[in-house]
């Protein structure tokens, strides 16, 4: 076989770029500078639990003040929602609970009327779901405030609240926070359902050491399994 | 003769005319050498076929509209809603499910329940503990009778229509109130002459009562019970033998040797969960070992392999039609052994049978009054009566047989009366007819005509929780509610009694059956309730309230069962003298067994769905069933020798020809299956049961095959002459047969370890040398190549792990649909189940053992196989998104959203337990009609969606809400320290395990009854070799043959025959 070895074209560059690309990098440039900042700011909000449903506050059917109820009147949280010791969910009373006193206090009060008819004809209220978990988590209320994890910690200052508020993000970062290190959030077994109680209300101005004995006396040690939440 | 003696062929790998050297295998093409196609592949070949139905196109666009939603729904937040009922309901917790005790009959005969209730629904079905037939255990037919109620093919809607070519009118129970007071009056006029009332075989005080109520009011009408597959054999042959009608019951806890010829006492018995437990409480070979306890041996004679004959330590495939010569002869040499004279040889003309009949004979004489016989209820009534009279000569009756009075009484039997009214039908005798529950037109034999026949009745009343193909036939058709809907009772076998509670008010306008004939009867619509008070009030002279709260509560009423009759043969009828001359008959071929050439049909009843009634049960149709891990069909099955002979392969098409009528079928060529005899399995081919089981109008086909056309009023359930011509068609089975094969490398690998990984020993070769089993698989050194991070390190304060007992596991299948009852585990459909993509998460591996020579002879082993929890668990090593982890106690845990499908985990996992969503299965849920069928779903399991692997998680709801309860009380108590006691935590399918197979547990508890087990001489891990360290352990399979007739045979001995 004869060497025949093509003559490299010399004329012809090997990339050939376009004219309208001379201005094109203007445009590339401050985008291929900025997409990455928008890119990771946008990452952020998304993946920050803050951006969670933190200030949700439906109307309720109702006009139920739990600033009233618990705050003023300081009924405790486990009168209407006797299930939370004993269950994983902490359930929304019936009417009957509201009747219980509204059959004696306030019986004309007009914005008490939906809760009249409710007893009368025995049909449920529809109340707005607050504090809302997604399907495949399990989380469990009686796991909680029988460990010494007060309803505040999660639910915020309900005694405050004239319309419930998604008050804390709720997220799994911010779940994980609390079981990776729960002393912070510790308070005695009683002072569950306080809304005001602080460390030094038990004598104790520190509350990581407060935290520290009850997590030893208690004997908690959270899980952070899979399997603990999700099922 | 065994292959294996032959030198030619030991340690060779099988090839295309030898079996594999070990004992196991699944299929007969792997027994013949054919090359799985599917072993070594990196995934199944079935699995990869396209989506259905979804082209690449319009995959694009709904994954584009999906993403489009999704962020539409991401900007606001959908209200939802909290419901809280308007009046508290005392004693109910929010957020945790109840239990109620109630009952299920099926066909005359009660199983105790415990329903579990969630806010109002009943989501799942246990067994009653408090029950004394099935303490605590249950059966599938039970715990998937939770998706019936919620299956919205049921009858919600009153249909009449004035004759058969009428349109059909929709009316409402005011239209029956109406209609029932006509009906009345002109019944009244003639004493109830042309009324009849036929129903499904009950046990329950109400309907009795109002039975007694309508003899009362319409003293010539009459009720008539049928049941498709009866069971009044018995019942004929013990009046034959004691002059009067009585019921067998067995002991098996008292029984050494348990003789079963063809009645499945562990499959399809209606005692079955008793008799699984009493079987099961016999065979512990550590018992034995420590010379505790005996070990019963269990022998079976049956045509076609059931249960129990999957479990027999010693099984005889004889054709059916054959039974009374065997029978007779069995009874003739027991005869003689008592007389302490030598066995008559040749007792059958039949070395095999000779040997095993004499082996039998003298076991049973050697143990006399501590035998049982049982024989099926498809025989003729000498057989029972000779059988009977064999379990009284050898001195059981009292002890392992029981008898009751017979609670049908001294009726014509069930085929008989259904002919008898037939025939007045016909005549056009009959004026008003009720059919209660029981569905004729499918199930009559067809030479009746019994659809023919109720065109010539004016009024017909059809009372069922499905429009089925009887509705089309009446001219009313009323919707009945479901058992969990409506108050009623019931009686097990041995007479225990329990209140049928409702669960839940009636999904759709129905009533009870007891409701329906109480409007007839006194133009009420009384409550079901006060109906089954009443008849409590009437049955029970001290039924108080107090009474009757506590039987509510417990399920029973206590000392319900019935006493035991004192029976002996009477004198008259059948002394000793009459049954010698039966006997003589019997042998002396007054009943010739068919020639050998002559092909017996036999009808049985099927496994999943009964005699049809549970054919629109998906649950059920999708169960691999226990022997052909068939799903979705019926078939004829085969012999092997058999089908060669005709022809026939395995899924050909044949006609099967029988009295004149022919029927088009798929033939199952089924090891174990004696030869010469067809097993035709009932309840398929419905035409009109609904979505699942199939219609013969609307686009769904009808599933399986119906075989009822077959069947005569004559030869209900033995028959011979059945002809089978082959067809140049072909079928294909969704069978699970060959699916998750274990394999490690490759499928010659495969056999050779087979018997590694299933064991199994000789009750003697045991006890000589109990670590033999251990000693199967040397221990490998555990050499560290690297210091692995991911490597499990158990930290947590449990350690859960699995006993699984091969001795006692028969294969069942109550554990499969207690899995998927509590898992939410969808169901797929047949043409999924052929692509090998059933997503049961406990599936039951069945291996036969056994030589190609004589395949009719198969020892059969069940393995109930789910995630093994590994240690090191090869799934976790390749998940790309640590989608599968450990806990802190060493369950391998699943996280679903973690999860995106790249199926790895399952390719790696040397156990092929991990199942993959390929659709979304629960999206035809989303449809307004099939809705309802979300009331099933367990709400402390997540519903997967498409694309998400999932696996058994050890019932991981049930651990963590254990220890959140355990520990709220620790605190409570002010006893931080408590932990979960042994026994706290049972899993779903060992809850429903009648034989108590599986036991859960934690390990680091050395007392607890999971480390014993495991920690005991039969315990072994699969694959331990490959160092996966799984925390499931086996207990081998411990038979108990008779020596005599085992003498040769040595291979199933463990041992791995080195040195």
């Amino acid at each position: 076989m004869t060497e025949t070895s093509p003559a490299p074209a010399a004329e012809k560059p090997l990339f050939f770029f376009p004219k309208w690309f001379n201005n094109a990098w203007k445009i590339i440039l401050p985008v291929a500078l900025t997409g990455p900042v928008v890119f990771l700011v946008l990452a952020w909000f998304g993946f920050n639990h803050q951006s969670t449903h933190v200030g949700y506050q439906p109307h309720q059917p109702v006009n139920y003040s739990h600033e009233i109820h618990a705050g003023k009147l300081g009924i405790d949280c486990r009168y209407c929602h006797t299930d939370v010791e004993k269950s994983g969910q902490a359930n929304i009373p019936p009417t009957e609970t509201c009747m219980a006193c509204h059959a004696k206090v306030a019986i004309g009060k007009g914005s008490l009327e939906l809760i009249r008819e409710s007893w009368n004809k025995n049909k449920p209220i529809e109340w707005v779901k607050v504090h809302r978990l997604p399907d495949f988590v399990y989380f469990n209320h009686s796991a909680h405030v029988n460990r010494g994890v007060g309803c505040v910690s999660c639910h915020g200052r309900v005694d405050q609240m004239e319309v419930v508020k998604h008050e804390k993000p709720l997220s799994m970062a911010w779940c994980l926070e609390c079981h990776r290190n729960p002393e912070p959030n510790l308070r005695p077994l009683d002072q569950i359902t306080s809304m005001t109680w602080k460390p030094s209300d038990s004598g104790n101005e520190d509350a990581l050491s407060l935290g520290k004995t009850l997590r030893n006396q208690l004997k908690l040690n959270p899980s952070t399994d899979c399997s603990t939440c999700h099922r | 003769m065994s292959s294996l003696s032959d030198p030619s062929l030991s340690g060779q790998t099988p090839t295309a005319q030898g079996t594999p050297d070990v004992g196991y295998w699944r299929s007969l093409s792997q027994l013949h050498g054919a090359e799985d196609p599917n072993i070594g592949a990196e995934f199944v070949p079935e699995q990869l076929e396209p989506m259905d139905g979804t082209t690449r196109r319009r995959f694009m666009q709904i994954m584009g509209a999906s993403v489009a939603m999704a962020s539409a729904v991401g900007c606001t937040r959908v209200h939802r809603y909290v419901v809280p009922a308007a009046r508290g309901i005392e004693g109910r917790t929010i957020g945790q499910t109840q239990p109620y005790a109630t009952a299920m009959e099926v066909a005359g005969v009660a199983i105790g329940l415990l329903a579990q209730s969630y806010e109002g629904r009943p989501i799942r079905l246990d067994g009653n503990p408090l029950h004394p037939a099935n303490k605590g255990s249950v059966n599938s037919w039970a715990v998937a009778s939770v998706l019936g109620l919620y299956d919205p093919d049921r009858s919600q809607q009153i249909k009449y229509r004035a004759n058969i070519k009428t349109a059909v009118v929709e009316k409402s129970w005011d239209d029956v109130k109406t209609a029932f007071r006509d009906l009345r009056t002109t019944n009244t006029n003639n004493q109830g002459e042309g009324l009849r009332v036929l129903s499904e075989a009950t046990s329950s005080a109400t309907l009795q009562g109002l039975k007694a109520n309508l003899k009362a009011a319409f003293p010539k009408a009459q009720w008539i019970e049928y049941e498709p597959v009866g069971r009044d054999n018995e019942r004929l042959g013990t009046k034959m033998l004691f002059g009067q009608p009585l019921r067998a019951h067995f002991d098996l806890t008292k029984a050494e040797i348990i003789v079963d010829l063809d009645a499945d006492l562990l499959g399809a018995h209606p005692a079955t969960l008793q008799y699984t437990r009493d079987y099961a409480s016999n065979r512990n070979p550590e018992a034995v070992l420590a010379k505790k306890a005996s070990y019963n041996r269990l022998y079976s004679v049956e045509s076609n392999l059931s249960t129990t004959g999957g479990s027999a330590d010693h099984r005889l495939a004889m054709r059916s039609s054959e039974m009374k010569k065997f029978v007779a002869a069995l009874a003739a040499q027991v005869g003689v052994l008592l007389k302490s004279q030598a066995p008559t040889e040749h007792a059958l003309g039949n070395a095999k049978a000779d040997r095993y009949l004499t082996a039998m004979a003298k076991d049973l004489v050697a143990n006399k009054g501590k035998c049982a016989i049982a024989v099926g209820f498809r025989h003729a009534p000498e057989v029972h009566a000779l059988v009977h009279d064999l379990n009284n000569q050898l001195g059981n009756v009292g002890k392992t047989v029981l008898y009751y009075a017979a609670p049908e009484g001294d009726a014509p039997t069930g085929y008989q009366a259904l002919a008898n009214l037939t025939k007045e039908m016909a005549d056009g005798k009959v004026n008003t007819l009720f059919i209660l529950g029981s569905n004729p037109v499918y199930s009559a034999p067809k030479d009746l005509n019994f659809a023919g026949a109720l065109t010539k009745v004016p009024n017909s009343i059809h009372v069922s929780v499905y429009h089925d193909e009887t509705a089309d036939h009446c001219s009313w058709h009323l919707p009945q509610s479901h058992y969990l809907e409506a108050w009623s009772d019931a009686r097990s076998w041995n007479g225990t009694h329990s209140v049928v509670q409702p669960l839940i008010e009636p999904l759709y306008k129905t009533r009870s059956t007891s409701e329906v004939l109480n409007l007839f009867l006194t133009g009420q619509l009384a409550k079901s309730y006060d109906l089954t008070r009443n008849a409590f009030k009437a049955a029970y002279t001290n039924s108080t309230e107090p009474t009757w709260k506590k039987a509510l509560q417990d399920g029973v009423v206590p000392d319900s069962a019935w006493k035991p009759v004192d029976a002996k043969p009477a004198t008259a009828t059948a002394d000793n003298r009459a049954m010698a001359v039966l006997l003589t008959t019997l042998l002396s071929d007054a009943a010739p067994a068919p020639a050998a050439s002559e092909l017996e049909a036999v009808f049985v009843p099927d496994s999943k769905v009964f005699d049809g009634r549970f054919t629109n049960n998906a649950w059920l149709q999708e169960i691999p069933d226990f022997i052909t891990k068939l799903t979705w069909d019926n078939a004829i099955l085969l012999s092997y020798a058999t089908a060669d002979r005709l022809g026939i392969k395995h899924q050909q098409m044949v006609n099967a020809t029988l009295n004149g009528q022919t029927v088009k079928a798929a033939v199952y060529v089924q090891p174990g299956q004696a030869n010469d005899s067809a097993t035709l399995l009932l309840g398929y081919g419905r035409k009109a049961a609904g979505v699942v089981g199939g219609t013969a109008v609307g686009r769904v086909a009808t599933v399986g095959f119906d075989f009822t056309p077959l069947r005569s009023s004559a030869a209900m359930d033995i028959v011979t002459g059945l002809k089978l011509t082959p067809l140049s068609e072909w079928y294909t089975f969704a069978s699970t047969m060959e699916h998750s094969q274990i394999d490690t490398t490759g499928q010659r690998e495969r056999d050779r370890r087979a018997d590694v990984l299933i064991r199994s020993d000789t009750l003697e070769h045991f006890k000589k040398e109990p670590g033999a089993i251990k000693h199967k698989v040397h221990e490998l050194p555990q050499v560290k190549l690297f210091d692995n991070p991911l490597e499990f390190q158990v930290k947590g304060e449990y350690k859960w792990g699995m006993a699984i007992d091969l001795s006692k596991c028969t294969g069942c299948n109550a554990c499969v649909v207690a899995c998927q009852s509590e898992n939410n585990i969808p169901v797929v459909g047949k043409q999924q189940v052929i692509n090998q993509r059933e997503m049961h998460w406990l599936r039951i591996d069945r291996y036969f053992s056994g030589d190609s020579e004589s395949l009719e002879d198969v020892t059969v082993v069940h393995q109930p196989m789910m995630c093994v929890h590994c240690e090191n668990a090869p799934c976790e090593q390749v998940c790309p998104v640590a989608a599968t982890v450990h806990s802190a106690d060493g369950t391998n845990d699943m996280v679903y959203n973690r999860c995106i499908g790249t199926r790895y985990c399952a390719n790696n996992c040397p156990f092929k337990v991990r199942r993959f969503n390929f659709f979304n299965y629960h999206k035809q849920l989303d449809d307004e009609k099939n809705n309802v069928i979300r009331l099933t779903f367990n709400p402390d399991v997540t519903v997967r969606s498409r694309g998400v692997m999932e696996k058994c998680t050890y019932c991981i709801q049930r651990i963590r809400a254990a220890k959140i309860r355990v520990k709220n009380e620790a605190i409570k108590n002010n006893d931080p320290e408590n932990k979960i006691k042994d026994g706290d935590i049972i899993t779903a399918c060992q809850q429903a395990c009648p034989a108590s197979a599986i036991t859960f547990g934690d390990l680091n508890n050395e007392a607890s009854q999971v480390s014993k087990l495991q920690g005991s001489q039969r315990g072994y891990k699969m694959l331990e070799d490959l160092n996966v360290r799984p925390r499931t352990a086996y207990l081998a399979r411990i038979r108990n043959p008779n020596p005599e007739l085992e003498a040769a045979s040595s291979k199933k001995e463990a041992g791995h025959g080195h040195g």
